[in-house]
């Protein structure tokens, strides 16, 4: 199987949030009781029953609102976050490069859901699991495109080869470039690579995207060299001061 | 409606009675070795203290799980071989924690057989007078106790919550404070046996002491490292945030100041303890529960706000 890939081109997005209902109907996910909150952003982030969205993001520049929609998901990274903290191995990358959670074999500790960079891993009540986008890897299977991707009027939304879509990313980019607009590609190194590329009119930061990702374990080899530091100076020092006893005498 | 908590109170819980499992369990079991044998008992309340609060932390996660009936999943494959997941800090930490719980069973039923009122039960008696072997497991559990220590901070470090992430100091801080709190649980157990023994209280507030200096630079290495690397989701929604009073109060003042000059007075001046003993226990327990609950709930909050 290739490895495969979306490319969101955020500069052709008009924020009508056909990808969101079609990957609702798709995936057959129940509507959310949702209110108004000064946007028509809608629901406030993913959810176990909302895989994808589109981000009303909003800057203001030179007195200026200006909007930047994005279509926000599971990105499908190569340095998965999820997939290294379970427990369980119900997290798997499959030949495609879509990440995909198996509900049978997920107990729902919610490690994932914590570990998430993006967010996109999120609990459902219903299942008791962690439920998101899995690439549409049953319609790919099937030689089709992912259903947001089906429903994206714009040409916001590619799919295809990874490879093709980097390069279509770039062709892209240098077209903005060349207009004097402001064009940067995000995905490609982030976190090994993710299989959902951005091309984001304005900063990562500008769109909530994480600068520079870290995936969630990285931490995990300092953690034990200054908790086992620790505990060692604990053993040798303050606990050592039940030798006094010893010079005391007593009992034995 | 979405819940912004995704670890909740029963984690809180979970953490915190580990944390005093593994450190009454190790801090006895030091103890024992440090007193040539004298304060052997300590070992074996650490071993009375970390079965039960082990077993109901256990229990807690279990029941948390959304499929509760699946827990065995985390380390066993559906063929029903053992599996180990070695980037996974809750894989690993789970084989720790029921290393732990099986060694402090069998440890368990050495002290057992020790006692007058177990004469008659059946099969305890084969633990008797083979003290050698019981030594040596306390030796084994005492590291993995500590392994199950150090791992609750890890398991929270590994995420994404940059309160947790930002900082490797997370598992350095809870094994402090488990420590701590096993110590207070110890101190606990001298005045509820009425153990006539004063000279072991007041070096088990002197070694507590130690510790809360520890813990302190512990939390003097967070803080900055949050500082640095998340000043806003991290430091702020720490210190000042609706935690904030949490933090100061509870943590700081109550948690670790004020046990920390009821030590350090108690060792000044021995004569005075017993009751001044017992509270800084106490103070010590609500502090450390309040580091779990303050880390787990400001951390999330401010992440998911
Ligand atoms: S919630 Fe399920 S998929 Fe997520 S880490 Fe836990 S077991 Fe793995």
């Amino acid at each position: 199987m290739a490895e495969y890939a979306m490319f969101i081109d955020t500069s052709k997005c008009t924020g009508c949030r056909a990808c969101q209902v079609a990957c609702k109907n798709w995936n057959g996910l129940p509507a959310e009781e949702t209110d108004f909150w000064g946007t028509y952003e809608n629901p406030k982030t993913l959810t176990g029953n909302t895989w994808t969205k589109v981000k009303f993001n909003e800057k203001v520049e030179n007195g200026n609102i200006k909007l930047l929609f994005a279509k926000i998901q599971c990105m499908h990274c190569n340095d998965a976050s999820c997939m290294a903290v379970c427990a369980t191995k119900a997290i798997s990358r499959r030949p495609g490069g879509m990440i995909v959670i198996d509900q049978n074999r997920c107990v729902g500790c919610r490690n994932c859901v914590t570990a998430c960079p993006f967010g996109a891993v999120n609990f459902s009540e219903e299942t008791g699991t962690p439920r998101k986008c899995r690439l549409c890897e049953d319609r790919v299977a099937a030689g089709l495109q992912p259903a947001c991707v089906n429903a994206c009027l714009s040409g916001a939304l590619n799919f295809g080869e990874r490879s093709e879509m980097l390069a279509l990313a770039k062709k892209r980019q240098k077209e903005l470039l060349a207009a004097g607009e402001k064009a940067i590609i995000y995905g490609e190194k982030e976190l090994g690579g993710t299989h959902v590329i951005y091309l984001l009119t304005d900063e990562p930061e500008a769109y909530g995207l994480p600068k520079d990702p870290e995936i969630a374990t990285s931490v995990v080899p300092s953690g034990w060299t200054w908790a086992l530091a620790g505990l060692g100076l604990i053993a040798l020092f303050p606990l050592r001061r039940f030798t006094e006893a010893r010079k005391k005498g007593g009992e034995a | 409606m979405h819940n912004h908590v995704v670890w909740p109170m029963a984690i809180v819980i979970y953490l915190f009675l580990a944390g005093i499992a593994g450190g009454a369990f190790y801090s006895g079991a030091l103890a024992e070795f440090y007193s040539g044998g004298k304060y052997r008992r300590l070992s074996k309340w650490g071993t009375y203290l970390a079965l039960p609060l082990i077993l109901i932390g256990v229990i807690m996660l279990i029941f948390d799980l959304g499929r509760s009936p699946y827990f065995w999943h985390i380390i066993l494959k559906d063929n029903f071989t053992p599996l180990v997941v070695w980037s996974s800090t809750m894989s690993v930490g789970t084989w720790f924690l029921t290393i732990f719980g099986v060694l402090s069973f069998i440890i368990l039923l050495f002290w057992l057989s020790e006692e007058e009122r177990t004469k008659d039960w059946p099969i305890i008696n084969r633990f008797k007078g083979k003290d050698s072997v019981r030594k040596f497991l306390t030796f084994i559990n005492m590291i993995v106790g500590m392994l199950v220590a150090a791992y609750t901070g890890i398991l929270l470090a590994s995420t994404s919550v940059p309160m947790w992430h930002a900082t490797p100091f997370l598992g350095l801080l809870f094994a402090c404070s488990a420590t701590s709190t096993g110590l207070a649980a110890l101190m606990l157990c001298h005045k509820a046996a009425n153990d006539p023994d004063e000279e072991m209280l007041h070096l088990l507030g002197k070694a507590d002491m130690d510790v809360i200096f520890l813990e302190l630079a512990a939390f003097a290495l967070l803080l900055i490292g949050l500082g640095a690397f998340a000043p806003e989701l991290g430091l702020k929604a720490l210190i000042t945030g609706p935690y904030g009073i949490a933090f100061w109060v509870g943590i700081v003042i109550c948690g670790l100041i004020f046990p920390l000059a009821i030590e350090i007075y108690v060792n000044k001046f021995p004569t005075l303890t017993l009751g001044l003993t017992t509270l800084a226990a106490v103070l010590v327990l609500v502090g450390g529960f309040l580091v779990r609950y303050v880390i787990i709930y400001a951390g999330q909050i401010a992440w998911k706000a």
